[in-house]
């Protein structure tokens, strides 16, 4: 038999229970704004019951119940919805930062315009096509002059417009290294508030939120697999318990946070002079930047250069800096070595037209026309033939030189292609990247956007179950309110009205 | 060579409101609105039957006009006068190219949400063994069963 107490006892873990199930409903609603924030659900159980059946014991029908007990508060969420978002947020992150790169760079090429460099190409050719038909006038062979100074500037100014934005680039790939790193150390943290409280037997939901928030900031620079360790023999099932963080690279996993110890291993990049990316390092191992998994961090080192295996400058505004000075480079040693077979206005032998460019790399930056040209346009050496004679009415050598777009001849790959080729092609190559950068980024977009939006359906906080819930739990709670009401006349049944029979 | 133009026309209109549903789909499918889908892949199947009979109209009367497997561009740079076929041609590539990249996308949209099912799914319903060996080569026929609620046990 039970104790005449009995019920009072059930009917108060009733109240107890109905009210853990409000309060989570409370917490809930508050937090529906809440960034990260997952709704939580409390568990009921029936308490156990007591005492054990066994032979000795007095009789009853069954067993009468000892009510309900809230045993844990969960979280309501599904990892697979969180790899797949992370998945997608790695591709979102590396797209944008590829693609926010090269949109920077066509507005500095700026091609098909008045402003680029084939536009100033074109002006150059018909100056020299000018001096060509009236080799001997003086205003022709200055606005070659001018043009050709045109020509030089454009170059220049591309090529540092070029290195400004890499070196931008270069800022923001260490800024997003910074933030890897405090993001981990962060998760750190968490681990350890996490594995103070888990032993103990509780949840730590809120924090749980917060690790998986921080997750989600991270995946968008670095892909992570994500190892969980349970924190302790008393810890309850659903505890999760801390977690190791491990970066997937070619050659193997690299851990970044080993969650038992508590060590952040932080991620350095190693530069050349340049600020070009040559190795980097994690926790004693280091990977050459071609072997760095997808993500933002990649597309910005992708971006800003890099040094590969094989030890040459690789990267989106380092091939395009590359280029120019190859162009540059070829166009002023041709220009210049066919001006010299010509002869000038005066009858003496053609000299160099830009000053000489000795090496190929800062080529760009260094198209300076030659002092005696600028100083004395009849330097212009437009004749051709031999030196000595009068040379007023010819304009061979102009004529030649004006074919500078065709003749100009680039080593691309196997083959050499001439200039106007080469240029094209490199253009042609920069908005197709672009292009393709674009479309893979918003396509990853919506994608993220989809799983989000069913990871929303499943963690979020839905305004209107919260308020069905509440209606529940209040009736439930004002039922056991009333059971003990009930109860207490009985006890008062018991108290004062017993025993009066006789009376 | 008229004829060859008005069809072009045709598919060109044609491809650009296949490209209009196309697009729709990757909203429904992110909405997972199911019925909508299924209208929309309805009215894409006319759109494909009607494309597909144009293109063999268009291929009979370019058979017909004597340059019979040859594609547009060849032909304008022999005779001049189908030179003004070229910009249909052009945006019909970039129309097509258009609808295969938002192809693209819904698989990998319905792929993702697929995923997802299966595991799901997979929770639930035992999946079924194939024998990696199997020597006597006897046909492995025997019912199982599939569903969530197994009668048998």
């Amino acid at each position: 038999m039970s104790s005449t107490f009995h019920g009072l006892q059930v009917a108060k873990r009733g109240m107890d229970a109905q009210q853990a199930a409000l309060y989570t409903i409370g917490h809930n609603v508050s937090n529906a704004n809440t960034p990260g924030y997952t709704r939580q659900r409390v568990s009921l159980e029936t308490f156990p019951a007591y005492p054990a059946p066994g032979m000795n014991q007095a009789g009853t029908a069954g067993q009468i119940g000892m009510g309900v007990e809230a045993s844990t508060v969960e979280r309501i969420r599904d990892t697979f919805l969180d790899t797949q978002y992370r998945d997608e947020t790695i591709k979102v992150g590396y797209w944008d930062a590829r693609a926010g790169a090269l949109e920077k760079m066509e507005e500095i090429m700026n091609e098909p315009t008045e402003d680029g460099l084939s536009a100033v190409f074109n002006q150059f050719f018909e100056s020299i096509q000018d001096v060509a038909s009236h080799p001997s006038e003086a205003g022709s062979r200055s606005v070659m002059i001018e043009r050709a100074e045109a020509v030089g500037n454009t170059f220049s100014y591309l090529s540092t417009s070029l290195k400004t934005i890499q070196g931008d680039l270069q800022k923001e790939r260490d800024v997003a290294v910074t933030q890897v790193n405090s993001l981990l150390e962060q998760m750190n943290n968490v681990n350890q508030q996490i594995q103070n409280v888990e032993p103990n037997g509780y949840l730590p939901n809120d924090l749980y939120d917060e690790r998986d928030r921080l997750l989600d900031e991270l995946s968008k620079f670095i892909p992570v697999s994500v190892e969980y360790t349970k924190s302790g023999e008393n810890a309850s099932a659903p505890s999760e318990g801390v977690v190791t963080v491990q970066l997937q690279t070619s050659r193997g996993p690299i851990t970044l946070l080993d969650g038992q110890n508590h060590q952040v291993n932080a991620i350095s990049l190693k530069t050349n002079q340049d600020s070009y990316v040559t190795e980097i390092h994690i926790g004693g191992q280091s990977r050459n930047p071609e072997l760095f998994p997808q993500g933002k961090l990649k597309g910005l080192i992708e971006a800003s250069g890099y040094i590969d295996s094989s030890g040459d400058k690789t990267g989106v505004y380092a091939s395009m800096i590359d280029h120019l000075d190859e162009m540059a480079y070829e166009f002023v040693n041709w220009f210049n070595d066919k001006h010299q077979q010509g002869v000038t206005l005066e009858g003496n032998k053609g000299i160099s037209f830009f000053n000489d460019v000795s090496q190929k790399e800062g080529a760009a930056t260094g198209i300076v026309i030659a002092d005696k040209i600028k100083q004395n346009t009849n330097n212009i050496a437009a004749a051709s033939g031999a030196a000595g004679t009068d040379r007023q009415g010819d304009g061979q050598n102009a004529q030649l030189l004006s074919q500078f777009r065709q003749n100009v001849l680039i080593n691309s790959g196997n083959q050499d292609v001439s200039l106007d080729g080469f240029y094209q092609s490199i253009i042609g190559q920069m908005s197709v990247d672009a292009q393709q950068a674009n479309r893979l980024k918003s396509n990853s977009e919506t994608l993220q956007g989809a799983v989000e939006q069913r990871r929303q359906s499943t963690s979020a906080v839905s305004l209107d179950e919260e308020m069905t819930n509440m209606i529940q739990f209040q009736h439930a709670y004002n039922a056991s309110a009333r059971m003990i009401t009930m109860i207490d006349e009985m006890l008062d049944k018991i108290v004062n009205g017993l025993g009066t029979g006789g009376r | 060579m008229q004829e060859i133009q008005t069809i072009l026309e045709k598919q060109v209109t044609l491809h650009k409101s296949l490209s209009v549903i196309v697009k729709g789909k990757t909203n429904f499918i992110i909405k997972q609105d199911v019925k909508a889908l299924t209208a929309s892949l309805q009215k894409e199947q006319s759109h494909i039957a009607a494309i597909s009979a144009l293109e063999s109209k268009r291929i009979a009367a370019m058979e017909k006009s004597g340059h019979t497997a040859r594609s547009i561009e060849e032909i304008a740079g022999s005779f001049p006068e189908y030179s003004i076929l070229i910009p249909f041609q052009k945006q019909l590539i970039d129309i097509i190219q258009d609808i295969k990249y938002a192809n693209d996308l819904n698989n990998q949209l319905l792929t993702q949400s697929l995923q997802l099912i299966y595991t799901e799914l997979d929770l639930l319903v035992p999946a079924k063994r194939e024998d990696s060996f199997n020597y006597t080569k006897t046909k492995n026929s025997s019912f199982q069963s599939n569903s969530i609620f197994n009668s048998k046990v």
